[in-house]
């Protein structure tokens, strides 16, 4: 869907996606992981993020 | 654990403090011509550097484990500083950057040198990383060790196959391999020819060239023909007939004779000229050098290069042609290649030194063509325009070293003009981390050359006795590579940077003690006759008479194993020097070459052995090994001892010795151990967080040996442990433990006995998407090569979820799924957006079921790491194995209450087959049952090294074990009454019941099974396909099928190989049997066709119907039959062929 369009009836608006927390490999620093942004931790400037373990649950079947 | 990568970081320190600049120093000087040849421009390599890797854009110090994880290549960059001169006057000197060259790992230009253990944390390494190898596209690559005859010393040789290679050529030759000190190495062979003059064989740039050895004498040496003859037959070192053997003389006189062929061989100058005229097209020099020049740079380039002065070399080819006399006539013995005394290394950071040479001189040769062509359009008399040439020139081709340098560590391959390997592929191999063993282990090999794999006979895969101490007897693999990749012992060191004694002064204070210096003995006494030659790194240095000999070996040893005396000045003679004294044999025995030779050079080895007369520790060589007396120990000394082994256990690799009681086992279980522990699982790294291996095993809950080897504690293996402590008892039990299969116990199952995971990980970088997403093809492989750099990536895409529309279900904005998401074949696991089609891609998981373990990203949004967790829990069909090379399949997971009992309520975790034992004669796995229970009852770990009580009937080990049981109640020889675990009655057999050390194998069903029905098939033979990746199926072969027919089941058969597989329908005419010939033919509905309207278009009408007719009525002229498709297809392929195929059908009554 374009983003100028008007939402049609009937469309149902889509889930709100998470926040993605990445922490930084070097200084372990948390950053949101923004669009169209440079993929580095804004703290020391370490290329290598990791993304964070949500704390929601996700495997449901767990014994 | 850091000592074992040794050899390789060593050598690689070499390569960056001394080996560049040496290398840098042999390169030529590329030359061009300007100004219509009226100035001539140089260009010279004046130093190398190797800088640390950095990270171009924050310019911090680039750590390897951020390669690893980013599926980059740990590089440095290469500063040379090149020289420009004009008609040999310096214009300029500049500092480039070459291009960038991989870095080993923990070397002296690595960004982790000498850190602590806490900083490797900090740095995302081990604590203990011990280095040694290079990160090419996040992927651990190991230069392999490789052996190489023995440098710089004249080695006599026969084989057969010299006699091919031209007229009066004999099989036997002296073969020398010249090493410099830049790790440049050339071969010279010196043959012997049946009734004429020997040849001396000289390779350039490949090609290999024979020249007359009188001719080879006369141009390196001013003296007359006279003093020529005298160095010939200077001595026969005591091997001889006497004075004066005739033979020698004669041997001598017809060596020079061939210089009376011509007056061009007269003098020394005339015949350099005649040598340079002869190659002047085949050298690379200058077309203005004259012939006296080109003659003096192939004698420096090609003949005896490792000796500086040609005197050496004269004086070295005089004892080279007096050996070949000597092993002709039989006066010494023949030696073999094969032997570890006439071997050494090829170091990695020596081959590293050479592939870079190589690749620098191919670069300076395109450097030199594209100088030319720029220089032929510079202005007269323009510096400028010179200078502005060659920098475009240099920055036309410098891109070359790294792409080259980067290929060869990647893929093992060299293509190179100049280096003479045996092999020029398989030299890099990667660095598999199955467990800590398995990539340790990879530093110890010790490959004998691709070459000899093919090899029928078995004589270079032998164990010979040279190798004692050197090389493990015990861990080499079973198979194909068998004795041919062998492992160096634990304590064997190699020399990577040689430590050369100042031959000047280590000569004077020789002569001291009875060595006569070349420039006395040419004035020959008879005395010299019997006189040794005293060699030190392939240079005569002088002779000795054999009386003086052994005083003269014995000083130099005591001075090479006494403690460093003066602090300021340098030894006289290294730790490291190699001193063998061979003393000549009596008459009738064909011994080695008598003499003293002394080696310091590198990439020989070496191992700690304890000096008797001076009790000092002492490095001892391979070759001197043979001459020594080396008691075992302090016990056996002989009366000839001088020297005594340090340690028993140091005949074994690090591996080898990590096996409990080896010395009651049979030797080849041994093997197979030292085999398996190298494939168990186990705890390879403590930052499994931090790599991105393709496939990663680990076993969860790995525990310490109870029953251990010293080696255990040495190498601090309880980090990286590789296997748990299991309950065994030996019964048959169930019928399920038949044919080394073993049952394990439920409840220890649920417990996580042996369980594990396989970690898979995937740089996934989407430049390199098939069709480069929109038309960026090109500009993707550009991408990559700045990967490091490029802030602003022109590729269009990039991973998460752009807009208000949802992607898939279960992707997040980053474009990935949440982390610890189950994946099943099909679920999205990434999601990336192109900027130029504005759409959403999802990519969906393909593999095994497993679990999202990490998602990483490295600094750009087109490239992310993504790593899986496989679970893998004990399965039936899972490989587990003792450390005896006892190896079994699990076939039951029984339940606990079915499993059988002691008195005491123990119930095993795994059951054991006793039929495993008596053909095994694995003594050393009964021992360890008996020792982990009474580790178990007390608490205290066994000490398992192998040699401990040698030769002591009277207390033998297991004793003390006994005694353990016995206090804490348990019977003596550790077996127990069991109650059966189905009927709850008293087991008849008393069991015998311990604790083992088991390992769990990689080898897991999970990964292996192949189950099909349907499927791919084969698109010309319409067959099955073959492979579990593609979903094939397991080929049922003749044998198979034979099995089958014996027993009668054809209906198996007929599913198998037709129905399952390619079977096809086939129409015949049963007139004349032909495949081909039927023809649809419905339209025309004749009267011959049969119902289907089928006609044999080969058999007219009227015998078809003849046919029919004799058949009976109702028989059909054309008959299906069912075949297999790839039968038809053969038949076609026949017609092709010319070939008609003819079925007899007879039809169904």
């Amino acid at each position: 869907m374009e983003p100028g369009q008007t939402p049609k009836p009937g469309v149902v608006p889509p889930p709100k996606l998470h926040a993605v927390v990445y922490i930084c490999g070097d200084c372990h620093k948390e950053s949101e992981i923004k669009a169209k942004e440079v993929i580095r931790c804004r703290e020391c400037g370490h290329r290598i993020m990791y993304k964070k373990r949500t704390s929601r649950m996700i495997v449901f079947d767990a014994r | 654990m850091q000592d074992l990568s040794r050899p390789h970081l060593d050598s690689f320190n070499f390569v960056v403090q001394r080996g560049l600049s040496l290398a840098a120093r042999s390169l030529p000087t590329v030359y061009a011509d300007a100004h219509a040849g009226r100035s001539r421009v140089q260009v010279s390599i004046a130093s190398l550097e190797l800088k640390s890797p950095t990270d171009e854009l924050s310019q911090r110090p680039l750590l390897p484990s951020q390669c690893r994880r980013s599926g980059a290549t740990y590089t440095g960059g290469l500063v040379g500083r090149l020289e420009f001169r004009v008609n040999g006057q310096l214009v300029e000197s500049l500092d480039t950057r070459l291009g960038s060259v991989p870095i080993m790992v923990r070397s002296r230009v690595c960004s982790l040198f000498g850190k602590s253990g806490a900083e490797l944390v900090a740095a995302h390494e081990e604590h203990n990383e011990a280095g040694g190898y290079f990160i090419v596209n996040g992927n651990e690559r190991i230069i392999r060790m490789l052996i190489m005859p023995r440098r710089n010393y004249p080695i006599s040789v026969c084989r057969p196959s010299f006699v091919k290679k031209g007229k009066w050529f004999s099989d036997k030759a002296v073969i020398v391999r010249c090493v410099t000190d830049d790790e440049t190495a050339s071969v010279n062979i010196l043959h012997w020819r049946n009734g004429s003059d020997p040849v001396m064989a000289f390779t350039y740039e490949k090609e290999q060239f024979y020249a007359p050895v009188g001719l080879l004498l006369r141009a390196l040496f001013d003296g007359s023909p006279a003093e020529m003859y005298q160095a010939i037959v200077l001595s026969h070192t005591g091997i001889g007939s006497g004075s004066g053997d005739p033979s020698l003389l004669f041997m001598a006189k017809q060596a020079l004779l061939y210089l009376q062929s011509s007056d061009q061989f007269k003098t020394r100058q005339s015949v350099l000229k005649y040598i340079g005229h002869s190659f002047r097209q085949k050298l690379r020099v200058p077309a203005d050098a004259s012939d006296l020049d080109l003659g003096r740079h192939l004698m420096q380039r090609s003949v005896l290069t490792h000796c500086e002065s040609d005197a050496d070399k004269f004086y070295l080819l005089c004892l080279m042609l007096r050996k070949l006399h000597a092993s002709v006539r039989g006066l010494c013995a023949v030696e073999s290649n094969d032997s570890l005394m006439f071997q050494e290394l090829l170091l990695p950071g020596h081959l590293y030194l050479q592939v870079l040479r190589d690749i620098l001189y191919r670069w300076l040769l395109t450097l030199q063509r594209l100088m030319e062509k720029k220089l032929a359009k510079a202005q007269a008399g323009n510096q400028a325009a010179i200078s502005d040439a060659i920098k475009t020139a240099v920055g036309l081709c410098s891109h070359d070293i790294t792409a080259a340098m980067e290929n060869f560590m990647a893929t093992g391959n060299l293509n190179s003009q100049s280096l003479l390997l045996l092999q020029n592929t398989g030299l890099v191999v990667p660095g598999d981390n199955i467990n800590r063993l398995r990539f340790a282990a990879h530093f110890r090999a010790v490959h004998r050359g691709a070459f000899f794999t093919e090899m029928r006979t078995t004589a270079v895969r032998r164990l010979l006795p040279e190798t004692w101490g050197f090389i493990c007897p015990v861990h080499t693999p079973d198979g194909t590579p068998c004795g041919l990749l062998n492992h160096l012992t634990a304590a064997c060191l190699v020399v990577s940077s040689p430590e050369r004694p100042d031959r000047a002064s280590l000569t004077a204070e020789m002569c001291l003690r009875g060595l006569v210096p070349l420039n006395e003995a040419s004035a020959l006494s008879q005395d010299l006759q019997t006189c040794l030659p005293v060699l030190l790194d392939g240079v005569l240095c002088g002779l000795v008479p054999p009386r003086l000999a052994v005083g003269l070996a014995n000083w130099l040893r005591l001075q090479k194993t006494s403690p460093p005396s003066g602090s300021r000045r340098a030894r006289l003679v290294p730790r490291t020097l190699e001193v063998a004294l061979v003393t000549p044999r009596g008459a009738g025995s064909a011994g080695p070459y008598p003499g003293l030779y002394l080696f310091s050079d590198s990439a020989r080895l070496l191992r700690p052995v304890r000096n008797l007369v001076s009790n000092c520790l002492e490095y001892i060589g391979p070759y001197e090994q043979c001459f020594l007396g080396i008691a075992i120990d302090e016990k056996s000394l002989q009366p000839d001892s001088t020297h005594c082994e340090c340690d028993k256990n140091a005949i074994f690799s690090f591996v080898a010795g990590l096996t409990p009681f080896p010395d009651f086992n049979q030797s080849p279980r041994n093997i197979y151990q030292c085999q398996m522990g190298k494939q168990s699982m186990g705890h390879s790294y403590n930052s499994y967080r931090h790599r991105s291996d393709n496939k990663l095993y680990r076993l969860l809950c790995p525990q310490k040996p109870m029953v251990k080897t010293n080696t255990f504690d040495k190498y601090g293996m309880s980090d990286n442990a590789l296997g748990f402590n299991a309950i065994v008892a030996v019964v048959s039990y169930t019928g399920y433990d038949m044919e080394d299969a073993m049952v394990i116990n439920k409840a220890a199952y649920d417990r996580g006995l042996a369980d594990a995971c396989i970690y898979k990980s995937q740089v996934i970088d989407l430049t390199k998407l098939e069709g480069g997403g929109g038309g960026s093809g090109g500009g993707g492989r550009r991408q990559q090569q700045s990967s490091s750099g490029a802030a602003a990536p022109a590729c269009p895409l990039r991973f998460g979820v752009f807009g208000p529309e949802p992607a898939a279900s279960g992707i997040e904005a980053d474009g990935f799924p949440p982390i610890g998401t189950p994946l099943q074949p099909g679920d999205p696991v990434y999601c990336y957006y192109s900027d130029e089609t504005r759409h959403h891609t999802v990519v969906r998981y393909k593999g095994d079921p497993g679990y999202l373990e990490c998602v990483s990203t490295a600094g750009q949004p087109h490239r992310a790491t993504l790593t899986v967790r496989l679970p893998r829990r004990p399965d039936i069909g899972d490989k587990f194995s003792s450390r005896h090379g006892q190896k079994g399949v699990n076939s039951l997971l029984l339940p606990a209450e079915d499993m059988p009992f002691t008195p005491t309520g123990i119930v095993p975790d795994i059951i054991f087959n006793p039929h495993g034992f008596p053909s095994r004669m694995t003594v050393g796995m009964m021992l360890e049952f008996l020792a982990g229970k009474s580790a178990a009852l007390s608490g205290d770990c066994v000490d398992a090294t192998a040699f401990q009580r040698d030769g002591e009937i009277d207390a033998p080990l297991f004793e003390d074990y006994a005694d353990v049981l016995q206090r804490h109640g348990f019977d003596r020889w550790c077996t127990e009454p069991m109650y059966c675990g189905f009927t709850g009655r008293l087991l008849e057999a008393q069991i015998f019941v311990g604790m083992v050390y088991y390992q769990r194998l990689r080898h897991m069903v999970a990964d292996k099974f192949q189950v099909r029905s349907t499927g791919p098939i084969d698109n010309t033979f319409r067959q099955p396909a073959k492979g579990r990746k593609i979903g094939g199926g397991v080929r049922l072969g003749e044998m198979e099928r034979d099995s089958l027919i014996s027993h009668g089941a054809a209906y198996v058969i007929q599913d198998r190989l037709v129905d399952c597989s390619d079977g096809a329908f086939v129409r015949v005419c049963s007139a004349c049997g032909s495949l081909l010939a039927p023809m649809f033919a419905a339209a025309t509905a004749e009267a011959g066709a049969d119902d289907e309207g089928w006609v044999c278009s080969a058999c007219d009408e009227s015998s078809s119907r003849e046919q029919q007719q004799r058949d009976g009525a109702g028989s059909p002229g054309i008959v299906t039959v069912r075949v297999g498709h790839v039968w038809r297809y053969l038949c076609s392929e026949l017609a092709g062929q010319g070939i008609r195929v003819v079925m007899d059908v007879k039809s169904k009554q």
